[in-house]
């Protein structure tokens, strides 16, 4: 057997020395393709630090006008104002843009260039376990030039669950990764295999050495700040959303509903006491802990799809999101020194889901939360109650209104409109909206309603749930000005029912109701697809879907409007005819 | 053939043919399942075999190649990787028994030349082994050691040349590549390995590669190679702010770890070769404010130091450093900390507006600083366009012996305008004692006088006499942050803190700052102490933190982070006077309550021990320019610990750091009202200059 | 074996290399850390909940399923010190379990649940790793998975295998035998009983309790080799007879001891005197050998020894039948002497 062997050995080692070569070189091929990701990655990662260079923490820029990512726990620390360094290192002013306290997000802007190197944004539920991951950041501040630290590992576990321990942070559906995460690192990206942005870094179980990284760290998942993004760009404090319901574990180990408020959305909805919760979002649910996990990654105030079973028959809704904290509470746990300055009248008091209506702070006043700011950065920031930034709101609006001049340029004029067509159930209608009144004739008869008067009240027609005002208002969004509403708001981004995407969402009050409008922005087009008036809180607000645009009578208009009412369909109005009246 | 693909695939597994040949003695327990399918797997290997000189790939799959190349690597370098194990018997320090751990070192030259880290060998660690890879044994002689970069140069006798291995080139070493760090602690025959990337280029100021493969004492002083065998660097404990080498081992395992770059080793080699042991250069400076991205201005020169012999003056501002350009403090820092004592370091400083250059030679150590004393306290809270108003004159001072009185405004010192009290406690700190200084000093009845002052020492026994109490600060605008009770807490740390700030806090006013690191204590105990303290702090508008640890018993290292970032929102949130912070400490919280405040780079200005001495083992930093702690020690006359409180006395003298000793009448945990009085008297003078 | 030119030296390595790849691990050309090998070997650790709950001893650990009836591997820890011990596996289910029995020396436990085909580690299919090989830790770190969560998965690979040096009080514990040192951090709270298998999810080793070095405070990331524990695990599962620790340091039968070999040591006075030669006694093997006096001992066999104490303990576990080495410094030289054995000739005083 002995002479077998070193026959096989020396065979294979004559015939071979060509080869060595060839062995090493996959390794080494593999080695540059790593390093040309790390490298790449690494332009786009921050050294965040405070105003005057002192805390710190890591971020990652996403867009080349600078706006980036970190940690609210970090961002807080540093204040309005920080000082972020790059690879190239450079140190650039950024200012604060917007916060999501319960899920330890911070979104900020760096200042002073159009083209700063970015990241793009990785998709985390295509992750698996196993999966090569960079962690990059500043750990124990070490980049005294800016250049960050790269440590390399693997996913460890996905759709992680992380209490808050004693802090405000709760990480829910985060990414677990055994890449070196150590204190500095929070706020910094987690990049793929590919240097994709599949987390954000915040976490580790420091518990058993100090704080220092035992080989366990935890990343907020992108897909979740994808979701908060829009809120964050609107200069907005985030709440994160509950069902105003509670789900437990029924002797079976079925998940079921163990509670439920009645004024809640779920509850009109039909969600009853002791239904099963079988999936949440598209995502199967075997456990409250998975139903907490998956609803934790939403925002207050979006609708999204939940099927429930109740004696073997299944039936999917499409639920409002409550949110988590009251309105305020955040604001009172964030931003204790800042508070309003002495002299601005005493706010009413604020009942949820209503905003405030946030006066135009005057630039020229030096609030003393802006006394130390350098100039470029307080060019960029204004506040108001409610927000962080309220000048990115600002910006955001302006945005939209913007996409939506352009668009839809003629009916800007001051005329009112005549609109003509079919309604499924009600037969011919004329509908005539003007600045003072909005005026609607079907077979059932004729309802007109005053749009300056108060619209909690002018609901008709019947059951419409106060389509007249939605629409009277709809039109007016076309032709009054942002300025001279009473409050028009960006609201960040949400979901509608049986679309995907996400559309950017205006809110706008006047006569003592809301009105928010979902705009989709396609290819620089925006079109208003759906529109929510809701007279008060906590009733059914009247829905109404804008569809197959097209030009009629030389008007970029909706053929078709879907008016619904908590789950009933009120009509389907077909326009036939558009006009624009002269003055 | 299923069945036949099955068995061979099972059988190579087991077969594992390397080990049959290097190991044949270690009884194996699968001796029988071997023996019977030997003959049989081998064909399918000799298949496999022939197949592979065929398909030279072996379709995409990189793990079995990565960690072949890891092996043949660490092969490679096995004969060039020697334990150390140090034999004569454990050395005290500062009468702590440091048993001795073996360590690692590199062979750097065919004639004996070892290159280990200074950890776990201490300076008189008597004689060292070295054990080399075949088992051979000789002795290790010392031949310098390099303090900077905290490596060791051995020389051993060996009959044959020893295999120096190949360096890796600079310019190609990129982040993201392959890292593997070897060690020879675990025995003596087998290297230990430890796979990680290239972290980062240029840390601890250019002087380090960073890497995330696991660093420790396991692998110090052992080689960081490449995938192909190049040596990287030497792992050393470094850290760029750690004091000594505990700081930095603290950190082991935690996927942050360092390697001194090769390249730069063999540079140095030939100096140690001569035997010349090198040490850090030291200019003798401290800059102005504690912003790490303002101005690089010099804040003091110490007298005797470097800097002032070179020329260098207060005020002047550092525009570039060994010819390259200054933006920050850490540009200067680069070309500063990798220089040694005896080499030069030359810079370009922009004084009224011209550039000067100036050459230095760096020092080994600097002459002890001793801080100059002009004996005023300045009135903090009126508002004067230029000068600084005196509150009150210390009796028996220069200032008093001068003729100074409280209510006068010092205008200049040598010609210098004097704009804010920070720029008069400049200028004085880079005086030195006994150097003379004319002051332009506006009295009470606008008459002014040019008066000369010859600048003493701090007096150790700082007089207590009672200075005036603070002028009522104007009323004006209500502060619009908490005053009264308050709980600040940090969103990511767990920790609780109780705190009082007094009620007639007015931002134009700065405050003091307690933070009493309480023992042990209960909730009612904290809040006993904050409603004892209560009235002082109001009378002396000083503000009382009463933090509780992360697992809310016992303190301890891992909370200094936590405290520097409590005084740092609270230096955002209020006005702070950072020379009236001081750290309260006891029995147990003493040692943190100094390490804290000495390396909190100026942040906290006094150390309150309350019965307390430091323990033995605590390294005590000399006062610096940058460093301006003030201790004031609070004893029972009756303690028990007089001798040991003695003894810490001499050693914080010894390094000149000003020391009062109070002596309570009460118990000094919680003392009565006259002696609290006397401690926050204390505390309000350290605003003095 | 040092070669001038880097050319030479190039290939020189490059053979080197490719001949430990043909002979090393032959079969080891699997995929990287695939999906489905990571679910298959996820599906076999259970999560342990038992005792325990004060910091430091936390009430859950890790178990690996090693029968289709569901005999369960862990370590034996606090964490067992209680009747109901709850089992729940990848799937979400729960269980209760019995301990089924223990070997202390091993630090190991054998749990049982009533549970049919579920999947399980295959004892025969277990792997020897060398030092170099990338390995994987499946645990329940920090009970970080809940429920039907899957187990945490940490990469690495084996950085040494040396054997525990329990006996001089270096690392607490009672195993004393061989273990695989990892370079991740793999004994963490909660982690103890998990696995360590190869990129092919073959299972190597299982994650022993937290150990700190007692000489250096420093954390010891470490498994157990299932070829260590194969055999009194086998005797387990079928109840027979335990072969006895093959890594109890026994005294050997006929221990060295310094009469054997006419050294003197000076008294030891001090509580650690260092071991210098008083004197050797004339025709001693000591003397033939060419020991001296003044010469200090610094090595018996491969022992480092700083005390008299020392000398008398290292000679103790040394078998009289082999020779014994010792290495001795004389001024600033280190000379080595080897004492044939005397056992066989020994003349009885």
């Amino acid at each position: 057997m002995k002479i077998l062997l070193s026959l096989l050995v020396t065979c294979c080692t004559t015939a071979t020395v060509s080869m060595a070569a060839d062995v090493l070189s996959p390794v080494k091929e593999a080695e540059a393709e790593r390093v040309a990701v790390a490298t790449r990655a690494s332009q786009s990662v921050l050294a965040v630090f405070g105003p005057r260079g002192e805390g710190g923490g890591s971020g990652v820029v996403i867009s080349p006008d600078g706006y980036a990512l970190s940690n609210f726990h970090v961002t807080q620390a540093c204040g309005n104002a920080m000082k972020c360094g790059m690879a190239d290192g450079e140190l650039y002013d950024a200012v604060i843009v917007g916060i999501d306290p319960t899920g330890d997000v911070a979104l900020l802007k760096l200042l002073g260039r159009d083209d700063f190197p970015h990241a793009p944004l990785g998709d985390s539920d295509q992750v698996s376990v196993g999966d090569w991951a960079y962690v990059m950041g500043n750990p124990f501040l070490l980049a005294s030039d800016f250049t960050p630290t790269v440590t390399y590992g693997i996913i460890s576990g996905t759709h992680r669950y992380q209490y808050p321990a004693g802090t405000i942070l709760e990480y829910t559906d985060c990414l677990q990764t055994d890449a070196a995460i150590n204190p500095g690192n929070s706020g910094g990206p987690l990049f793929d295999s590919q240097g994709r942005v599949i987390g954000i870094n915040g976490r580790g179980s420091f518990e058993k050495r100090g704080r220092v990284n035992v080989g366990i760290g935890y990343a907020i998942s992108i897909n979740q700040i994808k979701n908060f993004l829009g809120t964050l760009r609107g200069g907005r404090i985030a709440d994160h959303a509950t069902l105003g319901a509670r789900v437990a574990h029924d002797y079976q180990g079925r998940v079921v509903v163990s509670d439920i408020l009645t004024h809640v959305d779920a509850y009109r909805r039909g969600l009853r006491y002791d239904d099963e919760i079988v999936s949440l979002a598209g995502r199967t649910i075997g456990s409250v802990n998975e139903f907490k996990n998956l609803l934790g990654i939403f925002p207050k105030g979006w609708r999204i799809p939940l099927t429930y079973r109740r004696d073997r028959r299944e039936q999917t809704i499409h639920v409002r999101l409550l949110g988590l904290h009251r309105a305020g509470e955040l604001e009172e746990m964030v931003t204790p020194q800042q508070r309003q300055q002495p002299d601005r009248p005493s706010e009413p008091p604020e009942t949820p889901e209503q905003p405030q209506s946030p006066e135009q702070p005057e630039a020229t006043e030096v609030s003393p939360v802006m006394r130390g700011m350098p100039e470029i950065v307080r060019e960029h920031f204004a506040s108001a109650p409610g927000f962080v930034n309220f000048y990115f709101n600002q910006v955001e609006r302006d945005r939209v209104f913007s996409l939506l001049r352009e668009s839809g340029a003629p009916l800007m004029s001051p005329g009112a409109w005549e609109v003509r067509g079919q309604a499924d159930e009600r037969g011919a209608f004329r509908l005539l909206l003007s600045d003072q009144f909005a005026e609607i004739e079907l077979a059932t008869g004729m309802a007109r309603i005053d749009l300056q008067g108060d619209l909690m009240t002018q609901l008709d027609p019947p059951r419409s749930g106060g389509l007249l005002a939605c629409l009277g208002l709809w039109r007016l969004l076309h032709t009054l000005p942002p300025e001279n509403w009473g409050t028009l708001e960006y609201a960040g981004t949400a979901p509608l029912p049986f679309r995907s995407g996400l559309w950017d969402v205006l809110i706008a009050s006047r006569g003592g109701a809301e009105i928010r409008s979902f705009v989709g922005t396609e290819a620089g087009t925006a079109t208003i697809d759906a529109l929510e008036f809701s007279p008060e809180l906590h009733v059914d607000p009247c829905e109404v879907y804008l569809r197959d645009y097209d030009l009629i009578d030389g008007l970029w208009f909706p053929r078709e409007m879907e008016i619904r009412v908590g789950d009933e369909v009120y009509d389907v109005l077909r326009i036939e005819s558009v006009q624009v009246l002269q003055p | 053939m299923k069945q036949a693909e099955l068995l061979s695939r099972e059988s190579i597994s087991h077969l594992e043919i390397d080990r049959m040949q290097f190991s044949p003695n270690r009884r194996k327990p699968f001796e029988i399942v071997l023996s019977a399918s030997a003959m049989h797997g081998l064909l399918p290997l000799l298949a496999a075999c022939l197949a592979s000189l065929a398909n030279p790939l072996y379709g995409q799959n990189l793990t079995p190649l990565e960690q072949e190349a890891i092996r043949a690597a660490v092969q490679e370098a096995d004969a060039s990787v020697v334990r150390l194990e140090p034999v004569g018997i454990t050395t005290a320090r500062e009468g702590v028994g440091l048993s001795l751990a073996p360590s690692t070192a590199l062979v750097v030259s065919a004639e004996g030349h070892l290159i280990s880290t200074t950890f776990g060998i201490p300076e008189d660690a008597g004689q060292v082994v070295a054990i080399f890879a075949d088992g051979t044994r000789t002795i290790a002689a010392e031949v310098a050691r390099d303090h900077s970069r905290r490596l060791v140069l051995w020389k051993t006798e060996s009959e044959s040349p020893l295999p120096v291995l190949p360096v890796a080139n600079p310019s190609e070493v990129h982040v993201g590549e392959w890292a593997i760090a070897v060690g020879r602690t675990y025995s003596a025959s087998h290297p230990s390995i430890s796979v990680g990337i290239v972290s980062a280029l240029n840390r601890v100021w250019g002087m380090a590669l960073q890497t995330d493969a696991k660093v420790s004492p396991v692998n110090y002083g052992g080689p960081l190679l490449d995938i192909e065998g190049r040596v990287l660097g030497i792992l050393a404990p470094l850290m760029p702010e750690g004091t000594d080498d505990l700081d930095a081992v603290r950190r082991y395992d935690a996927g942050v770890g360092f390697a001194v770059p090769m390249w730069q080793v063999r540079e140095l080699l030939s100096r140690l070769q001569k035997g010349e042991d090198l040490h850090a250069g030291v200019l003798g400076i401290a800059l102005v404010g504690r912003n790490p991205f303002g101005p690089v201005v010099i804040g003091a020169c110490q007298a005797g130091s470097p800097a002032a012999l070179a020329g260098l003056r207060q005020g002047d501002r550092i525009v570039a450093a060994e010819g390259q350009p200054i933006r920050f403090r850490s540009d200067f820092l680069y070309q500063l900390r990798p220089k040694y004592a005896g080499e030069e370091l030359r810079l370009t400083v922009e004084r009224e507006g011209e550039q000067i250059e100036i050459v230095a030679t760096l020092v080994e150590e600097l002459p002890p600083y001793e801080r100059p004393y002009l004996g005023i306290l300045p009135d903090l809270a009126a508002n004067v366009e230029s000068g600084v108003p005196v509150r009150y004159v210390f009796p028996g001072s220069p200032a008093q012996a001068a003729g100074i009185e409280p209510g006068s405004v010092i205008l200049q010192a040598d010609g210098q305008d004097i704009t804010s009290v920070e720029s008069l406690l400049a200028y004085v700190r880079s005086q030195w004692v006994g150097a003379k200084v004319t002051f332009r000093v506006e009295r009470s009845d606008a008459e002014s006088m040019e008066v000369e002052i010859t600048l003493q020492g701090l007096p150790q026994e700082l007089s207590l006499q009672p200075p005036p109490l603070l002028p009522e600060p104007v009323e004006g605008e209500a502060a619009e942050v908490a005053t009264g009770r308050i709980n600040p807490s940090l969103p990511e740390h767990p920790q609780t803190c109780l705190g009082y700030v007094p009620e007639a806090y007015d931002p134009r006013l700065p405050l003091g700052v307690m933070l009493w690191l309480a023992e042990g204590t209960s909730e009612q105990e904290r809040e006993a102490l904050l409603a004892a303290w209560q009235p002082v702090c109001d009378e002396f508008q000083t503000m009382l933190l009463v933090p509780s640890p992360e697992d809310g018993q016992d303190w301890s290292l891992e909370d200094a982070e936590y405290l520097q970032k409590l005084i740092e929102q609270t230096t955002q949130r209020y006005e702070i006077d950072s020379r009236r912070v001081v750290a309260v400490g006891s029995r147990k919280t003493a040692a943190l309550a100094f390490r804290w405040a000495a390396a909190s780079g100026g942040a906290v200005g006094g150390v309150v021990l309350l019965e307390a001495p430091l323990p033995a083992t605590l390294v005590i930093p000399p006062a610096s320019p940058e460093s301006d702690l003030s201790l004031l020690l609070v004893a029972s006359p009756a303690s028990n610990t007089a001798r040991p409180l003695i003894q810490t006395k001499q050693r914080l003298r010894e390094k000149k750091h000003p020391v009062a000793v109070l002596t309570t009448r009460g118990t000094p945990l919680d003392p009565e009202e006259a002696d609290r009085e006397a401690v926050l008297r204390w505390i309000d003078a350290l605003s003095r200059i | 074996m040092v070669r001038t030119g880097t050319g030479t030296r190039h290939t020189a390595r490059m053979s080197v290399l490719l001949a430990c790849w043909l002979l090393g691990n032959p079969t080891a050309w699997g995929d990287v850390p695939s999906p489905d090998v990571l679910r298959q070997v996820q599906s076999k650790v259970v999560k342990i909940y038992g005792a325990g709950g004060i910091r430091g001893l936390e009430p859950y650990q890790t178990g690996l399923l090693i029968s289709a009836e569901g005999h369960i591997l862990t370590v034996w820890s606090t964490v067992l010190d209680t009747v109901e011990i709850t089992v729940v596996l990848d799937d979400g289910s729960r269980h209760s379990a019995t301990l089924q029995d223990t070997d202390v020396s091993l630090e190991m436990a054998l749990l049982k649940i009533d549970a049919s085909d579920v999947p399980y580690f295959d004892l025969v299919e277990v792997a020897e790793v060398e030092t170099g090989t990338w390995v994987l830790a499946f645990s329940n770190l920090f009970g970080v998975a809940a429920g039907d969560e899957p187990v945490s998965v940490q990469h690495g690979c084996v950085s040494a295998r040396i054997d525990l040096d329990a006996r001089r009080g270096v690392f607490s514990t009672p195993y004393r035998g061989p273990v695989y040192v990892v370079d991740a951090i793999v004994n963490n709270p909660g982690a103890a009983g998990g696995a360590l298998t190869d990129y092919q999810g073959r299972l190597v080793g299982l994650l022993g309790k937290e150990l700190r070095d007692a000489r250096t405070s420093l954390w010891l990331n470490y498994a157990i080799p299932l070829t260590t524990l194969q055999p009194t695990l086998q005797a387990m599962l079928e109840g027979s007879a335990r072969p006895d620790n093959p890594f109890d340091q026994l005294r050997p039968a006929e221990p060295w001891d310094l009469p054997q070999t006419g050294i003197l040591l000076v008294p030891d006075v001090l509580d650690k005197t260092p071991p210098f030669v008083d004197a050797v006694a004339p025709e001693s093997p000591g003397r033939t050998a060419g020991l001296l006096p003044d010469d200090l001992i610094v090595y018996v066999g491969e022992e480092l020894v700083t005390s008299c104490q020392a000398v008398r303990e290292s000679l103790a576990m040394l078998d009289a039948r082999q020779p014994l080495r010792m290495t001795v410094m004389r001024g600033d030289e280190l000379r080595q002497y080897e004492i044939p054995p005397q056992a066989e000739n020994r003349t009885r005083e």
